[in-house]
């Protein structure tokens, strides 16, 4: 209840669809007791009775009058106390309803001696429900008020003011007492078969009507009950007609705990087994149905699913129909037999749950509907009962967010056993999906690339990159530019570097404060590969070495190294007019094998390492110059002309720090950043270093050296502007290809996307594999094509 | 045995080379230095292994017209033909009846190597250039990243760096260069040599002390 205003025109509130007015079965007049009775389905509830203080209710304010004065030990218990708990509100009603109705005194010997001897064989909780009815008797307040007024209305609480019909019922009543599928609803009002023995209330609700069949209750065969039937239930029995079609669902019906005097049946209801004997419905109960229920026909709308019970009145809207025809304890208790409805759908397999019904118009799954979605039952592990789950859990997260009696993840998951399906692919993210993509191109374009060699070789197809020989050619071109433009070649435009390093300016200081005494050690660490780029430099230091009388001695831990080293020292002999004091003003030690063990044991004994110099001239340490030499530390400087850096590494870590010998280099530009630190360390290990060709212009502009040269051939002095326009060039063509590669990155951002259906998205993935066929996407994806070269 | 022994001689080899380096006096040094020595004689006997196990595989080749012989063919004459120079320049000159060989030899060494090793090295080297360019150039294609981006932003200021030219912009791109390579490229460099002398450490101490055993199973 809402507990809003409405028009007084109003049977039904408009916002929660709650009865206003009390409900009153057509023709209840006629057939209203003069003895003020009440009638179970004129009850109304006290909500909605509250308002309406008609005439027709007085004889319920006698009767409340009339429960005023009864011992205050009943009055004070609250008359809802029993409905908190449904389970056992059944057993509790009908010991109640038997201890009320029949004293203490009423059940006969034979029925106590049954049922003491069956008192062992029960168990504990039965036990417990028995203890309290022998000691005392059932409290009325669990009565309902419409129960207690036959009670009262009796002179004497005895077994002969019963009915007959109910005295036939007590003992086998509470000899099924202890079975909770026979505690159900059906037991507590049980009708007569005959008119004649009921009492006059219970006439009033026994229409003349043609009593409809009572199909919701008669799928359940009522031969499974163990509690004995009375002579009516036994006439109840069906006598070889076919069962009528199971009842539409009724989950619609809203499911209201107003505390109405007659909810103790929605309870008993909802608290009712699942295929329990006892489900069958008296005809008297069904005869309050209205006509047309149980009919497919009646019930032509979608039916809420009853455990994702909602009061919202567009949810109840199908059963607005019959809803205002119905009282509110029928409403109830067919709230809890949709209830019970889907409970039994859940225990069933998800293919028989899943299959429709020619009894259940809506048998397509939807949300909020009671049957799972097909993607959902595939989950179900087979096998796993209904008891298993927790159908009033309501789920708290994900798509589900709301519904009650969904299957967990969890439960799924933790089962032990045998698995329901094969694991069919994993879960793979997007950044993973990317990853597999680009690995698999890789391995096609090798392939392709293998394919593509194989037919170039059959066809003699010309497969040269077309880009690399286009840059080969405009490299090629611009380094002889020079040659041919000599504008191009202009100081003003491209002057030779003149700045010095701090580095280049400790190399210069370095060379400049030489002792002409003592030898200097030059190690030529690189082969001819690099010698366009280092002999510059190299030339630049032997030439100043030698101009200045200092003696040079070239070695070298490279077998190709060797050669270049006599290169240069007959070209820069040949430059200093020394070209034929090989052995006097320079040698070549030759060889030095053993990498860094080799060096250790130059540096340690040079005389043991070398025997022979390159010429095979003799022992080179027979030179007067070089007679000295028992150690590295004897030479005034080490010069490493190294192109990479690891060379220069093993001189500067294995040779330096243990002789302490000045040591500089002359290494490529490529090595410069690794050898930098050795040269900012304190006490430097590096004296100074000359770094790539721009460098060892540098130092030639320094010394003097190129201008000399330039003198003696001008083309030599076309070298720098050739190597600047070179790497203008280089720098230009890579910068012309990261804009043209963003545009087209660009470009192929843009367009096509847009056009192209977005693919359906699949549906989210639960827990971590996938169950049932999958398709075979990767394989389905045409490969990516090769590039083309 | 088979695993100890050698086990035990190169944790004393190597614990002996160490104290020697660290403390080089009298017998210790002598020790090191006669164990450098034998170290070296065994690698330049290494390298002419490796240089008869690559005529050996070659010839194979050759005699099997197996796989590319004709390269394998080339290698073997190149090959024969340097050692049979360079043994041959190695005649003593006193040797009267062998001067005339020994200086056709030498002259054909130099020729050798001053002609056609140098060249073909070079050339080698000068194609590298034309690769890194087009690989520069075609990098945003293959990695569009930002890296890619300051990639090729810094490749190009080094590159420009190095020439001095007498226009606005560009005058600065040799101190710019020069910034880049003191101080961003040295202090990662020292990060980077730091972690490897650590590295080198722990490895030669775990060789030591036979934790690593790489000269047995």
């Amino acid at each position: 209840m809402c507990s809003k205003e409405n028009p007084d025109t109003h049977n039904v509130c408009q916002f929660c669809g709650a009865r206003l007015k009390p409900f009153i079965l057509p023709g209840a007049e006629a057939i209203r007791p003069p003895s003020d009775r009440s009638s179970p389905a004129a009850g109304p509830s006290p909500s909605a009775s509250a308002p309406a203080e008609s005439p027709a209710d007085d004889w319920l304010t006698r009767l409340r009058a009339q429960d005023e004065n009864r011992p205050q030990a009943d009055s004070s218990r609250p008359p809802t106390a029993p409905f908190a708990q449904p389970a056992p509100l059944d057993t509790d009603f009908l010991r109640a309803r038997l201890g009320d109705s029949a004293p203490p005194s009423a059940p006969t010997p034979p029925q106590e001696a049954a049922l003491e001897s069956q008192a062992e064989e029960l168990p504990d909780w039965l036990k417990s429900f028995r203890q309290p009815e022998a000691e005392e008797p059932a409290p009325a307040a669990q009565i309902p008020d419409w129960l207690e007024q036959p009670q009262e209305a009796a002179p004497e609480p005895q077994a002969d003011a019963l009915p007959d019909w109910l005295q036939s019922f007590g003992a086998p009543a509470a000899s099924a007492a202890p079975e909770p599928s026979t505690g159900g609803w059906p037991s507590a009002p049980t009708p007569p078969p005959e008119a004649a023995a009921l009492p006059d209330w219970l006439n009033t609700s026994s229409r003349p009507e043609p009593a409809a069949p009572a199909a919701p209750v008669e799928s359940a065969p009522i031969e499974q009950s163990d509690a004995p039937l009375g002579d009516w239930l036994n006439s109840l029995k069906p006598t070889g007609a076919p069962p009528p079609p199971p009842p539409p669902q009724t989950g619609s019906l809203t499911f209201e705990s107003s505390g109405s005097d007659m909810d103790y049946l929605g309870s008993a209801g909802a608290s009712q087994p699942a295929g329990g004997a006892s489900t069958e419905r008296p005809a008297w109960l069904a005869a309050l149905r209205p006509t047309g229920l149980d009919t497919p026909a009646a019930a032509p709308a979608p039916l809420p699913a009853a455990p994702f019970v909602s009061t919202a009145p567009e949810q109840s809207a199908p059963s607005a129909f019959f809803a205002d025809d119905l009282p509110d304890w029928l409403q109830t208790s067919g709230a809890a037999m949709g209830a019970k409805a889907q409970a039994d759908r859940m225990a069933t397999p998800p293919s028989a749950a899943s299959a429709p019904s020619p009894t259940q118009p809506n048998a397509l799954p939807q949300y909020g509907s009671t049957e799972p979605s097909q993607w959902l039952a595939a989950l179900r592990t087979p096998g796993l009962g209904a008891a298993q789950f927790d159908h009033d859990r309501e789920e708290s997260a994900g798509p589900l967010t709301g519904m009650r009696g969904v299957l967990t993840a969890e439960s799924v998951i933790s089962l032990v056993g045998k698995p329901g399906a094969s694991v069919v692919r994993f879960v793979v993210t997007d950044q993973q999906s990317k990853q597999a993509e680009v690995f698999r191109t890789i391995l096609s374009e090798e392939t392709t690339t293998e394919a593509a060699a194989a037919r170039a070789g059959r066809r003699f197809r010309f497969t040269y990159p077309v880009d690399r020989l286009l840059v080969a050619l405009a490299l090629f071109a611009v380094a002889l530019a020079p040659y041919f433009f000599p504008a191009l070649a202009s100081p003003t435009l491209l002057p030779p570097p003149s700045a010095l390093s701090p580095a280049l300016q400790g190399f210069v200081t370095t060379l400049g404060n030489l002792p002409v005494d003592k030898p200097v050690l030059v190690a030529f660490e690189y082969d001819p590969a690099s010698a366009g780029e280092l002999n510059p430099g190299v030339q630049a230091t032997l030439t100043q070495l030698m101009r200045a009388g200092v003696r040079v001695a070239a070695i070298s831990t490279r077998p190709a190294g060797v050669g270049v080293a006599q290169e240069a020292l007959d070209e820069a002999a040949a430059e200093t007019g020394a070209a034929d004091r090989y052995g006097e003003a320079f040698i070549n030690l030759g060889y030095l094998p053993g990498g860094i063990i080799g060096l250790q044991q130059f540096a340690a004994a040079p005389q043991q390492s070398i025997l022979f110099d390159y010429r095979q001239t003799g022992s080179p340490w027979a030179r007067p110059w070089l007679n000295g030499v028992n150690s590295v530390r004897d030479f005034s400087l080490v010069v490493v002309a190294a192109a990479s850096a690891e060379s220069a590494q093993a001189w500067l870590e294995q040779v330096q720090p243990s002789t302490g010998v000045p040591l500089a280099a002359i290494a490529s530009a490529a090595a410069e950043p690794l050898l930098y630190p050795y040269y900012q360390s304190n006490p430097p290990q590096l004296s100074g270093l000359v770094s790539g060709w721009a460098e060892a212009a540098a130092y030639d502009n320094a010394t003097g050296r190129a201008a000399l040269l330039a003198g003696r051939d001008p083309a030599l002095a076309l070298r720098w502007p050739s190597y600047a326009l070179g790497l203008l060039a280089s720098g230009l063509i890579i910068a012309i290809g990261a804009v043209v590669s963003t545009a087209l990155i660009l470009s192929e951002r843009r367009p096509a996307r847009r056009d192209t259906p977005l693919p359906p998205k699949a549906p989210p993935v639960v827990g971590l594999v996938r169950r049932g066929p999958q398709k075979p996407e990767a394989a389905s994806k045409p490969a990516a094509k090769p590039k083309k070269k | 045995m088979k695993l100890r022994l050698p086990m035990a001689v190169a944790i004393s080899m190597g614990a002996l080379t160490l104290v020697a380096y660290f403390i080089p006096i009298g017998p210790l040094a002598g020790l090191r230095l006669l164990l450098l020595t034998w170290a070296g004689a065994l690698a330049a006997v290494a390298l002419l292994v490796g240089i008869a196990n690559l005529a050996l595989v070659h010839l194979r080749h050759l005699s099997t017209f197996r796989g590319p012989w004709v390269y394998s063919l080339a290698l073997l004459v190149a090959f024969v033909l340097m050692l049979g120079f360079g043994l041959l320049s190695l005649i003593p000159t006193g040797l009267q009846e062998f001067a005339d060989i020994a200086a056709f030899s030498h002259t054909a060494f130099h020729f050798a190597f001053v002609f056609i090793q140098i060249p073909v090295e070079a050339s080698l080297a000068a194609l590298l250039v034309v690769i890194m360019v087009v690989a520069g150039a075609r990098l945003l294609r293959a990695r569009r990243n930002w890296s890619a981006v300051a990639f090729i932003v810094v490749s190009l200021i080094l590159l420009l760096g190095f020439v001095t030219i007498n226009l606005p912009l560009l005058n600065a791109l040799p101190g710019l260069r020069s910034w880049i390579m003191q101080a961003p490229a040295a202090g990662a460099v020292r990060g980077l040599l730091l972690g490897i002398a650590l590295g080198t450490i722990t490895t030669g101490l775990r060789v030591i002390i036979g934790a690593d055993r790489p000269y047995g199973e």
